[in-house]
């Protein structure tokens, strides 16, 4: 009969197994994430990824050269005549180049940012698939810094969340907890781009009577200074109205696929001239 | 004395740095290979095997030592995945009041818990107040089956560990022992 029999020892355990995590999850999370014990396991974490990573994107590697071998005499042909149009169009940018010059001279225009992109690699995936976190290959020791946007050739991707000297990890802008402010760019009506799920994210906080159409583009506005305005992040795909309130409910579609990420560029607009 | 001690601290060392191989494969090789729409989650047998062979205090150090390894690599904060891992450790110190030593009953243990940790995910934050994610059901399911398959050569490779190290894992906890 020892389903019946408690030792008072493990009772306590279970007491206070049950207490910490409620203690723990009424903490803030930079307190709990700035510690010395968790960035030891972002360290190791990353550490792992990265060899993982190397071992992986080594058999890709392989794989990507053998096929492309097949298409190469294909793509010879069809790139040695793009290369024949591109040097005829060059010579027209060239003109147009030096014309925007000249101009540019006359107006006394000032370049006042210069954007730096750094090419990261995507080492590692957040363990709960609900939630989107990567990690890549770059962090403070490139100049990364917190709260920076990452993006793609197809848009935004999110901004860098957690930060070591050689890896940081980026949360995804269709993560629950991410938040971008954003602007849409007909209209230069501002609100937060927040992360509900996998395919789509929500646009709050934007009044009832703010012009938003289906088919407006949603490009960052500007958070701080290591923010960058413009970037694309994506297309207003549904608008709900409730009968009354003093919101609307508008869905976006990102143009970044999060499953299929990559090499992804973190952009820098701190350095000025 | 010495001996036995010194093999239970590189029993410790190499169940731990197994922890970081295989979850690191989870969340690097793995998705890689399958994308990340079928997701697996390798520490849910390894916390159920620490569970099941283990002293209670050894599990809730290990409960501890995953929750904020995964955490690490995670957006979603520390205190509901250990909320999470805790109710699943505490499920199991109770399932083991009926504990039998074969390999079937740690097969249904990760069955069960598979199938109940996305919904315990869901539902913790929805009574505390926080932030909710819309679970998929595919994933949920085929992640969890696959994870299931896996968990059985986990085991395998846990007792031998244990067998290197220690003496046999299924042979440390009688059911009289256990809570």
């Amino acid at each position: 009969m020892h389903f019946f029999n408690f030792d008072i020892k493990k009772a306590i355990l279970i007491v206070f197994l049950l207490i910490l995590p409620v203690f723990l999850m009424t903490l803030d999370r930079s307190k709990t994430e700035g510690n010395l014990i968790f960035r030891s396991f972002f360290f190791i974490n990353s550490k792992i990824q990265s060899v993982y990573h190397s071992f992986t994107s080594s058999i890709h590697q392989t794989a990507d050269t053998y096929l492309n071998l097949i298409h190469t005499k294909k793509q010879n042909r069809n790139l040695i005549v793009e290369n024949k149009q591109l040097k005829s169009s060059l010579a027209l940018m060239k003109e147009t180049q030096k014309e925007n010059e000249r101009l540019k001279t006359i107006l006394n225009f000032k370049e006042t940012n210069k954007i730096k992109f750094t090419v990261a690699q995507v080492v590692g995936r957040d363990p709960i698939s609900e939630y989107q976190l990567i990690t890549v290959n770059r962090g403070r020791n490139h100049g990364i810094k917190k709260n920076m946007i990452v993006i793609n050739e197809k848009g935004v991707i999110g901004y860098v969340f957690r930060l070591l000297d050689d890896f940081s990890q980026v949360i995804l802008l269709t993560d629950p907890h991410a938040v971008i402010p954003a602007v849409i760019q007909r209209s230069r009506t501002h609100g937060i781009v927040e992360g509900s799920n996998k395919n789509v994210c929500k646009l709050k906080y934007l009044k009832r009577r703010d012009d938003v159409k289906i088919g407006d583009i949603i490009v960052t506005s500007k958070l701080n200074r290591l923010s960058v305005e413009g970037f694309p992040i994506g297309t207003v795909t549904d608008i709900k109205k409730q009968q009354y309130g003093l919101t609307q409910e508008i869905t976006i579609t990102p143009f970044i696929n999060p499953s299929q990420l990559e090499e992804v560029f973190i952009v820098d607009k701190t350095s000025s001239r | 004395m010495l001996i036995k001690q010194k093999m239970i601290f590189l029993n410790y060392l190499i169940m731990i740095s197994f922890f970081f191989i295989i979850t690191m494969f989870q969340n690097s090789f793995w998705p890689s290979l399958f994308g990340a729409h079928l997701p697996i989650y390798l520490w849910i047998p390894y916390l159920i095997y620490w569970s099941l062979y283990r002293k209670p205090g050894e599990a809730a150090f290990i409960v501890y030592f995953i929750t904020i390894s995964t955490a690490a690599t995670s957006s979603l904060m520390v205190g509901y995945l250990l909320v999470c891992n805790s109710l699943i450790f505490l499920n199991l110190l109770l399932f083991k009041r009926v504990y039998y030593t074969s390999w079937v009953f740690f097969i249904t243990a990760c069955a069960v818990t598979l199938f109940f940790f996305p919904i315990l995910l869901w539902i913790i934050p929805q009574i505390i107040g926080g932030k909710t994610y819309f679970h998929s059901f595919i994933p949920w399911l085929t992640g969890g089956l696959v994870t299931w398959i896996l968990s059985f050569p986990l085991l395998v490779v846990f007792q031998w560990i244990d067998n290197l190290t220690i003496v046999k894992s299924t042979e440390r906890r009688q059911p009289a022992e256990v809570l």
